[in-house]
């Protein structure tokens, strides 16, 4: 599993790194790309949209199943990744990098330093049953 | 819950692919991805592990005929060496599975059902056969299912061919016929069918318990070696889902149940399924009421066909999934029954059964996803180009 060092972590496998200030941008984990394998469809929140900590962001497609995607922290989401509408291979491909999803302008920036260090995130994962 | 029932090769799919539980069995989802999966099949070639599926045989003389009381195919007109698709209907018509019969000689056939509904399907053939003994006793048939004494395994493709004639000398038959030979040194018996929409084999090895698993997993391993320049992946159970579903074919239990009979489900109209000449079959009567008009003239234009099976295609981009509502002008027509992304064409499909007003080719539907209606019309399946691709294709 590759892990971006730079990035933090929820449970529920999105990472989310620092921009500036109170600027985030959230993705999904490399383990959870690999995990659904062949991801086909995203459906992106609307720039503007406001949301709680974990509240559902977007629906993830591969081909076998729909996943969600939370938001690690709350806030107001200020960029989404439009490219991913018309191809989501870079979820797969790339997903520190190209395959990021939104960008998230914190209301509490505090909730960020709240989540997984790599390291943790990497303990977490490697104690699923069944990974 | 009971544990999933494990196939003679699980442990090579533990090692090398993600584990899922289907019909009461642990198979393997995938290999390397359904996608590539998909398209190995669909371009080249690719093996399956398909030993959950059903495998009953029937043997003596009135083998059959008996078949024949259950089947609505006319298996009486099946030669040997050749194989017939059909159903088990219940005595009202619906449909309890569906089932390829293998004719190895006039007293042996060869019976093949899905996973899930197998005991059923056992348990219903048996208490027929029964009460026709109780008529007459002399009656000369014996059967055994053999599933957990075998495995089966499906390749398929259009490359499937070039990879069976690279390991055997034997004659190969065309499109349903059944043939025995001996595989890397292992004896099996195969058909040429599938599930897949693609021309292919199923294959099966029977040993006993202390020697299946073993056997099993030298022939798989086998076939892979061999078809290697081929193209040749190892398949798990995404693939063969996004397959049958692009090649049309019906899921037992997803697509069908008891619930509809063969007509409604499009598979009653076309072909030499079910014949309704014949002096008898279990759901025949039923048929015959509900349809008045029904001969074998007609049965491609049933007037009282209230609802049938479709195909459907999303205009834009988006993925049905089973048990999804299909609306047309606002209202509720139905529900997703299969649904997925094709691989090959990146739409999304479905199949459903609707009421008939809404069956026509071209028939714009609403299909909500997630609370959002999105544009679909009603198409004719397989859901590929049958030129260039399927067991028919042409270039």
């Amino acid at each position: 599993m590759k892990l971006d060092e730079n990035a933090k972590y929820a449970q529920s496998h999105e990472w989310i790194r620092k921009e500036k200030d109170d600027v985030f941008i959230v993705g999904i984990s490399d383990f959870a790309q690999s995990s659904m394998k062949d991801i086909v469809f995203v459906e992106l929140p609307s720039e503007g949209t406001t949301f709680k900590k974990g509240d559902k962001a977007c629906d993830i497609e591969s081909v076998k199943s729909v996943e969600e995607i939370k938001s690690p922290v709350a806030g107001e989401v200020i960029a989404v990744n439009s490219n991913l509408e018309d191809s989501a291979e870079p979820i797969n491909d790339d997903p520190y990098g190209e395959g990021w999803f939104f960008k998230i302008k914190a209301s509490n920036p505090a909730e960020f330093d709240e989540l997984l260090s790599p390291e943790d995130y990497q303990k977490f994962v490697d104690s699923l049953p069944n990974k | 819950m009971s544990e999933d029932m494990k196939t003679p090769i699980y442990n090579w799919h533990k090692n090398h692919g993600d584990m899922a539980s289907f019909g009461g069995w642990a198979l393997p989802m995938q290999f390397s991805s359904i996608k590539e999966e998909h398209m190995a099949v669909r371009e080249n070639a690719g093996l399956f592990d398909v030993s959950h599926m059903g495998r009953f045989r029937f043997t003596g003389k009135d083998a059959f005929p008996i078949l024949d009381k259950i089947l609505p195919r006319n298996l009486m007109k099946l030669a040997d060496g050749r194989c017939g698709y059909s159903f088990l209907l219940d005595e009202n018509g619906g449909m309890i599975d569906d089932c390829v019969t293998m004719r190895k000689k006039e007293d042996y056939a060869i019976f093949v059902c899905n996973a899930g509904p197998r005991v059923k399907d056992w348990n219903w053939m048996i208490k027929f056969i029964d009460s026709e003994k109780q008529k007459n006793s002399k009656l000369d048939i014996n059967y055994y299912d053999f599933t957990l004494d075998s495995s089966m395994f499906a390749l398929q493709g259009p490359k499937a061919i070039k990879i069976m004639e690279s390991m055997t000398d034997v004659e190969i038959p065309r499109g349903w016929g059944y043939f025995e030979t001996t595989l890397a040194g292992i004896e099996v018996f195969a058909s040429r069918t599938g599930y897949t929409g693609e021309d292919g084999f199923e294959i099966t090895v029977v040993a006993t318990k202390d020697t299946i698993s073993e056997k099993s997993t030298k022939l798989w391993e086998a076939i892979l070696e061999a078809g290697k320049p081929f193209g040749l992946l190892p398949c798990g159970l995404g693939a063969r889902d996004t397959l049958r579903l692009g090649g049309g074919l019906p899921l037992s239990g997803q697509d069908f149940s008891p619930e509809y009979d063969p007509f409604e489900m499009d598979l009653g109209l076309q072909g030499i399924f079910i014949d309704l000449n014949k002096p008898f079959f279990i759901g025949m009567d039923a048929l015959k009421e509900k349809y008045p008009t029904i001969n074998e003239e007609n049965k491609r234009t049933l007037k009282e066909l209230t609802r049938k099976r479709v195909g459907i295609e999303l205009l834009k981009k988006g993925i049905p999934r089973h048990g999804y509502t299909i609306e047309k002008d606002g209202k509720k027509i139905g529900e997703v029954a299969s649904g997925s992304i094709s691989p090959l064409t990146n739409k999304g499909i479905a199949m459903a059964i609707l009421p008939v007003e809404y069956t026509a080719l071209d028939t714009e539907l609403t299909i909500i996803i997630r609370d959002k209606p999105y544009q679909a019309k009603v198409v004719k399946y397989p859901f590929f180009d049958t030129t260039k691709y399927g067991r028919r294709r042409t270039q």
